[in-house]
């Protein structure tokens, strides 16, 4: 086993990781202005994926209207799931607005099934795909180890996202206030920020970012109407392995499930990639076992 | 006598002796099915509705139950009753194993791991091996048999899951009223307030969260030998909230009200909604967010969520929010 061998799936595992990075900070965006955990968030993926490729496949736009097209209904979609849904069910617990986003999920992840009988949107039910960024150049070498230019952009794009979102979480006037409405609504009300827009505002930029993360994703990765759960699921674990609730803990846990991941997958013969989808959730049992807050996380979060 | 006639159990238990005779045989396919369901709200209830903690991965455990049983009685020849020993005792194991680092957590993580939990043994079970089956699943489960005596047509089934629904209720009727049960909803109200009056809060928590995986493994067993076919598809997070919808709309700490919840419920998704075919989980999802946002204390508060919002009446006093 050669060290280009294990740099190939370090490289693998950073453009998931990225991924997850991205999906993980859709959940501390919303955490840390409503303290709701958003189960629908990896919908807000699977959607920005299958909203570009219903744009190219039935309207015939091109890739990067599409894709802004796209951005633009999964920010709706995250919009409508706050107004209508989580708005209503927010002063009645933890457990009602778990089941509710749950079941917005459900609901959302099954949309394209009925739309599918349609018979121009029959592809809506099967596994999609959309066209790779840069169809130029093919991979780049680094060291031994190949990394195709889809990877390449997708390490790049969310590394310029993530820094966006940082700044304006810790940086901004807004960001700020988006934080303090979560940790002492009273407060906030009385310096005079409205909690209810800053959670729309919350919920609005973890479904764009969630959307983007899903274009740059579906050329590389086997999307399908009901991939959403199992992406929101790791995002969830990279969270909890960075530190609940902090953005760099979100960036540093995403970057390393996915590698941890891509390294399990290539190092451990036959089970390794038998049981692909498990070893985030063992990963995940692990650290509620040993760190239950998590790499960078100072106290346990209730 | 006169406490017997004012006795609900008792009056629930000729309501389920009696039916059979009222009602045609093919009624009793579904009504066979929700009992199965309700032993699983059940065990939920006890987890859910009285301490507290929330389960989304179920439907895992009643899938553990299902594929020993099915396993054991297509691979192995094992008797069912041996098969269905087995299963509650595989559930336990596994609750225990799983339950100690999961019920660390609370909340939204608990909530997230244990759905995390039903995923992975969804990916256990969907890959292809000859002894799990993969998609396909394993098929030509044995009837239920108890000493030779095969539980076959649907009123005999019906009867036979009735009465294991029945004894559960009564089981955790005692439970509840028990010096345990109330320390299980001192633990729902407060932890560390639980912890000071003495009551080993984790042990607590491990025991009920491993009698409530039982509990599902019973369910399982028996749904094993319903269907006589398993499949992963079946325990997935649909089925994981459609357990916890039941306890939800039956009302928290209501255990007659969960089982009356989950007949609603099971009639509504196999019966009433199967006719919309590929709407169905969407119609269903829809009804799902609407209990939510209007009645999320359940049909057992209903009354008074409408008072409350008309006339400002007063007849129950109000439930401790969810923390």
């Amino acid at each position: 086993m050669s060290i280009n061998y294990i740099l190939q799936f370090v490289f693998i595992g950073l453009s998931m990781g990225a991924i997850y990075a991205i999906i993980a900070l859709g959940y501390t965006t919303i955490f840390r202005a409503s303290n709701i955990v958003n189960f629908a968030q990896g919908e807000f993926v699977m959607l920005g994926g299958l909203f570009t490729h219903f744009f190219m496949v039935s309207c015939g736009f091109s890739y990067l209207f599409s894709g802004i097209l796209a951005v633009i209904f999964v920010i709706l979609v995250g919009i409508g799931l706050q107004l209508l849904i989580i708005r209503p069910v927010r002063k009645a617990g933890v457990l009602i607005s778990i089941m509710a986003t749950l079941g917005a999920s459900m609901v959302i992840s099954n949309v394209p099934v009925p739309l599918s009988s349609i018979p121009k949107l029959g592809y809506l039910s099967d596994p999609f795909t959309l066209p790779k960024l840069t169809a130029t150049f093919e991979a780049i070498e680094i060291a031994g180890a190949r990394i195709s230019s889809q990877r390449l952009w997708v390490i790049c794009i969310s590394l310029v996202l993530l820094g966006i979102l940082y700044y304006f979480s810790n940086y901004t006037r807004t960001g700020k206030a988006m934080e303090a409405s979560a940790s002492s609504p009273l407060a906030a009300q009385l310096a005079g920020i409205r909690i209810e827009k800053m959670v729309l505002y919350a919920f609005a930029i973890s479904a764009a970012i969630g959307a983007i993360g899903g274009i740059l994703i579906t050329p590389i990765f086997n999307m399908r109407y009901d991939s959403g759960m199992m992406l929101g699921l790791k995002g969830f674990v990279a969270c909890v392995l960075g530190g609940w609730g902090k953005t760099s803990g979100a960036v540093l846990g995403g970057f390393m499930l996915g590698i941890i991941e891509s390294l399990c997958v290539g190092l451990i013969p036959l089970f390794g990639s038998l049981y692909q989808q498990m070893w985030a959730f063992i990963i995940l049992i692990a650290i509620l076992y040993f760190r239950p807050m998590g790499i960078l996380g100072g106290e346990v979060e209730e | 006598m006169r406490n017997l006639f004012r006795n609900v159990n008792f009056w629930i238990a000729v309501i389920i002796l009696i039916l059979p005779i009222v009602f045609p045989e093919d009624v009793f396919r579904t009504l066979s099915l929700t009992a199965i369901y309700a032993i699983a709200a059940l065990g939920m209830s006890l987890l859910l509705g009285y301490t507290g903690q929330i389960s989304l991965g179920h439907a895992a455990f009643l899938g553990i139950g299902a594929y020993t049983t099915a396993i054991l009685t297509t691979q192995y020849n094992c008797p069912v009753i041996l098969a269905f020993i087995a299963s509650i005792v595989m559930t336990a194991l596994i609750a225990l194993i799983i339950g100690k680092p999961i019920l660390k957590t609370k909340g939204f993580f608990l909530a997230l791991t244990t759905l995390g939990f039903g995923e992975i043994f969804f990916v256990f079970t969907s890959r292809t091996d000859p002894v799990i089956g993969g998609l396909v699943g394993i098929g030509g489960i044995p009837y239920f048999t108890i000493a030779g005596y095969e539980f076959v047509s649907y009123t005999q089934i019906y009867y036979l899951n009735w009465i294991i629904l029945y004894g559960l209720v009564l089981y955790s009727q005692s439970l509840v009223n028990s010096r345990s049960g109330r320390a299980l909803r001192a633990i729902s109200t407060d932890e560390t307030a639980a912890s000071t009056m003495g009551i080993d809060v984790t042990n607590t928590k491990l025991k009920i969260f491993i009698l409530s995986s039982v509990y599902a493994g019973i369910a399982g067993s028996l749904l094993a030998t319903y269907l006589s076919m398993v499949q992963p598809y079946g325990f997935r997070v649909n089925f994981s909230i459609f357990i916890v919808l039941s306890v939800i709309v039956g009302g928290m700490g209501q255990l007659w009200g969960v089982v009356a919840a989950t007949v609603l419920l099971t009639w509504l998704k196999d019966e009433y909604l199967n006719q919309y075919q590929e709407y169905s989980v969407l119609i269903y999802g829809i009804i799902l967010i609407l209990i939510l946002i209007f009645i999320p204390q359940g049909f057992g508060l209903l009354g008074q969520t409408f008072l409350d919002r008309f006339q400002n009446i007063r007849l129950l006093p109000k439930l401790n929010k969810e923390k």
